[in-house]
């Protein structure tokens, strides 16, 4: 398959899978009775999105959000391999560099 | 469509000042880089909507993974956030392919004009509610 398409694909399906999941998230929310949803601490985000699995409302939401926040790095991925595929030096470059300051910027979220 | 990129440098310069301005504000940064790739490049209107669409989620990612492991995130308003702004991008690039060029420069600058006034009401602290 043309590696565009799957660009394309694979952005349009983060979003679609993040609009569903919030959805889903919404709608346990809704079954809990509209609780008071405690705000989630920085350590404890991986924990919260784990409790997805179960039904946690704001773990639906936050698994939402990180398949959102990790489709464009997912896109960046794919187009450094295209790049390469093409022997497209320059560009190769210019997507390795951009997709390194978002790894730096997740695990710099992550570590707080 | 054929067209020629022109003075990357200038825009190179222009987009850093948005990057800072998009991380001051918390705005996309789409407001800036539409505008600086139409005006300073010479690029075709919809080709810099496109690129900015393509931009702002790469950018958008390395600061939004940030608040999101410092828990600044609120779960309920994020949700219906999501859910509309998906819906809405979807249907505005239908409507993108279907438009004219000068149209969507219209679109655009009548929507910045709006948001300019009422951000400068908002400065001189007239209330403004929407």
């Amino acid at each position: 398959m043309d590696l565009n398409r799957l660009i394309s694909y694979s952005l349009r399906i983060g979003v679609l899978t993040s609009a569903l999941l919030s959805l889903v998230g919404l709608i346990a929310w809704a079954a809990t009775g509209y609780a008071k949803l405690s705000a989630v601490s920085g350590s404890d985000v991986t924990g919260t999105i784990g409790s997805a699995a179960g039904g946690n409302p704001a773990g639906l939401i936050y698994l939402a959000i990180a398949v959102l926040v990790v489709t464009p790095v997912f896109r960046v991925a794919l187009s450094t391999l295209y790049f390469a595929r093409d022997g497209d030096k320059r560009y190769v470059l210019i997507t390795v560099a951009v997709l390194s300051m978002l790894i730096f910027a997740l695990v710099s979220g992550v570590s707080g | 469509m054929k067209y020629e990129v022109t003075r990357t440098p200038i825009t190179l310069f222009v987009a850093y000042f948005a990057g800072i301005v998009s991380g001051l504000l918390g705005v996309g940064g789409g407001i800036i880089y539409v505008p600086t790739m139409n005006l300073v490049s010479k690029i075709p209107v919809k080709v810099a909507s496109a690129t900015s669409n393509f931009m702002i989620g790469v950018t958008a990612a390395a600061s939004a993974s940030v608040y999101l492991f410092r828990g600044d995130v609120d779960p309920i308003l994020t949700a219906p956030l999501i859910i509309g702004v998906a819906g809405g991008a979807i249907l505005g690039t239908r409507i993108l392919k279907l438009t004219p060029p000068t149209r969507v420069k219209l679109a655009f600058g009548l929507l910045l004009a709006t948001i300019s006034i009422l951000m400068i009401l908002r400065g001189f602290n007239i209330p403004v509610v929407l």
